[in-house]
């Protein structure tokens, strides 16, 4: 049956390739978007990601003075209960929730500050680009200091270095030195958050909670539940990125709506290529028919004869999406905000998966007509018609 | 059957030919390693303290930066060790009252067994110790209070060269051997900076 279906296509070829390359440029077209903007999502997600945090938890009064102040590696006057943690980690949405207690030694003699922050291992999680020393953990004790970059040159401190601390009348161990990132870390001295509680009179208290969620797009939704902490305001790091996912969010349906169009036009094509050769084959099939070929029979042949078509098309325009998928994003590279180098068009098994099943199921769906009126043919009155 | 294979060519073709106009993708960059960083240059805090005690009258501080690397060799000799790189360069800060010199200030930092000691050592017009003072130092109190021990400092003053402050004996802690060997090493330098001394 199949190898019957096969060779009735090929009795057209040029039909046959039209209509295959309808299908093929849907399914490129439809394979590269979604490629594309699932790549564009992931290189965002990732930026996201490489922030650290989307989100941060800080006692209530003006947020945006707090997120800045401890962005900034200052201390808040004010600071939140432990119990905020608590309800932030067993949010559904957030993924690590990590507490950090700031604190200011200023040194008036020095005409500098001595800026602690307390932390634990989830904050290290949410600093993907720290350099921190190898090892098991993060504080091998409680009396473990990282230094920043700035922080270890000034005080000339190697890890396994001694530290002290006149103010706190403390002596410390350095566990480890951060490379120069860039920001306000390169300034601090980090401890656990223990004894920067200890230390800093502040049991169970925190400074702020930064926050990353398992998905970004449930910001919203987990800030709002986040917000109702008493005590606690959030302030979402990725506004910008929010609007822009977003945008993007729409930008994805318009163009999944054009590529649905397209998917339709190629069926519609391939309907009129079967119509047309069911209209042509009409003798050939009360042929079959009177030979003894069942209704059912005639129908798979040209329901087989649909999916053979759509299948070629989808594979033709998988290799050729996946070809041509980087040369496109070349040209497109310029216009593309906030991932002009970056490489986003990756051809993923599933995307291609989904993509040969819906074409399988559309040309089922557009084969159904033809194949009914191939085998609804009564085949005394076609071939006395013939006569 | 031609018109078959002739299609069939041509459409091979266009995959094959997107993928000769595709641009080859970007290699992975390998994270760089870990480098240690120099100190920055040691500032002198609170001038004015010091100028009023060691240079009263004086009218402007020319500052100074002395480049020692192309002196290494000699540098490594005297010092009886590797350089740091810390010491490749001396900050030197010229006093002067009008178009006299006065003295000059040589600030600089080493590192303490609990964090980074600063302190200045401030020469007279011919070079010899005028006075130390310690600037900023992140050691326990016991330990701070034999650094700033006025006796202890001033041992230093009036020595000329490294040669004339013995090395520590052992009756001292190690931030006060360590400083010891800061002042012993900022005159080496500062020798070793000297236009005309050592060619």
């Amino acid at each position: 049956m199949i190898r019957l279906a096969w060779t009735n296509l090929w009795r057209r070829p040029l039909r046959t390739l039209l209509a295959s390359t309808g299908v093929a440029f849907a399914s490129a077209t439809f394979l590269f978007t979604q490629g594309f903007l699932a790549g564009y999502q992931r290189h965002i997600t990732l930026e996201l990601s490489r922030m650290g945090i989307q989100m941060m938890l800080v006692p209530l009064g003006c947020p945006y003075d707090a997120a800045a102040r401890v962005l900034k590696g200052n201390a808040l006057e004010s600071t939140l209960p432990l119990e905020a943690l608590t309800r932030a980690r067993d949010d559904p949405a957030v993924a690590t929730a990590a507490p950090f207690l700031m604190a200011a030694l200023p040194r008036p003699r020095e005409n500098r500050t001595d800026m602690f922050c307390g932390m634990d291992e989830s904050g290290a999680a949410l600093k993907p680009w720290w350099r921190a020393p190898a090892g098991a953990g993060l504080f091998p004790s409680s009396d473990s200091v990282i230094l920043g970059a700035d922080a270890a040159a000034i005080e000339m401190r190697q890890p396994g270095d001694s530290f002290y601390s006149p103010e706190l009348a403390r002596q410390f161990q350095v566990a480890g030195v951060l490379e120069r990132n860039g920001t306000s870390d390169d300034q601090l001295f980090f401890m656990p958050l223990s004894t920067a509680q200890e230390l800093f009179h502040a049991s169970n208290r925190v400074t702020a909670i930064a926050i990353r969620l398992k998905d970004p797009v449930l910001l919203r939704e987990a800030a709002a539940r986040l917000g109702e902490i008493p005590g606690a305001q959030v302030v979402t790091m990725t506004e910008m990125m929010g609007t822009f996912l977003s945008v993007l969010g729409t930008v994805r349906t318009f163009i999944l709506a054009i590529t649905w169009v397209a998917l339709i036009a190629s069926g519609l094509g391939v309907l009129t290529v079967l119509l047309s050769a069911t209209v042509e084959r009409t003798p050939e099939y009360s042929l079959l028919r009177a030979l003894g070929a069942s209704r059912p029979q005639v129908f798979t042949v040209v329901l087989v004869e649909a999916i053979l078509l759509a299948s070629l098309g989808v594979c033709v325009g998988a290799v050729s999406a996946s070809l041509s998928g980087g040369w496109i994003e070349d040209l497109a590279s310029g216009h593309v905000p906030f991932a002009e180098s970056a490489r986003l068009f990756q051809l993923s098994p599933r995307i291609t998966a989904a993509t040969l099943l819906a074409a399988l199921l559309g040309a089922t769906l557009t084969a159904i007509y033809p194949a009914w009126r191939a085998s609804g043919n009564a085949p005394a009155a076609v071939l006395k018609q013939m006569a | 059957m031609r018109a078959r294979y002739f299609l069939f060519v041509l459409f091979a073709l266009v995959p094959v030919s997107l993928f000769l106009l595709r641009r080859s993708p970007e290699h992975f960059t390998e994270p760089r390693p870990f480098i240690p960083e120099a100190a920055p240059v040691c500032p002198w805090q609170n001038p004015e303290q010091l100028l009023r005690e060691q240079f009263p009258g004086t009218t402007q501080v020319k500052v100074e930066d002395r480049i020692l690397s192309g002196k290494l060799l000699e540098m490594r000799k005297q010092l009886g060790r590797q350089p740091e790189p810390e010491e490749m360069s001396l900050r030197a800060h010229l006093v002067y009252r009008d178009q006299e010199r006065l003295g000059e200030v040589l600030p600089r930092r080493i590192k303490g067994p609990s964090g980074a000691i600063e302190f200045l050592v401030a020469l007279d017009a011919h070079g010899a110790i005028r006075a130390i003072r310690i600037q900023r130092l992140r050691e326990p109190t016991a330990v701070e209070e034999s650094l700033l021990r006025t006796e202890w400092l001033a041992a230093f003053e009036g020595k000329h060269s490294a040669a004339e402050v013995p090395p520590s004996n052992g009756s001292e802690n190690e931030a006060q051997a360590r400083v010891r060997d800061g002042i012993r090493a900022a005159l080496i330098l500062h020798s070793l900076g000297e236009p005309g001394k050592h060619p």
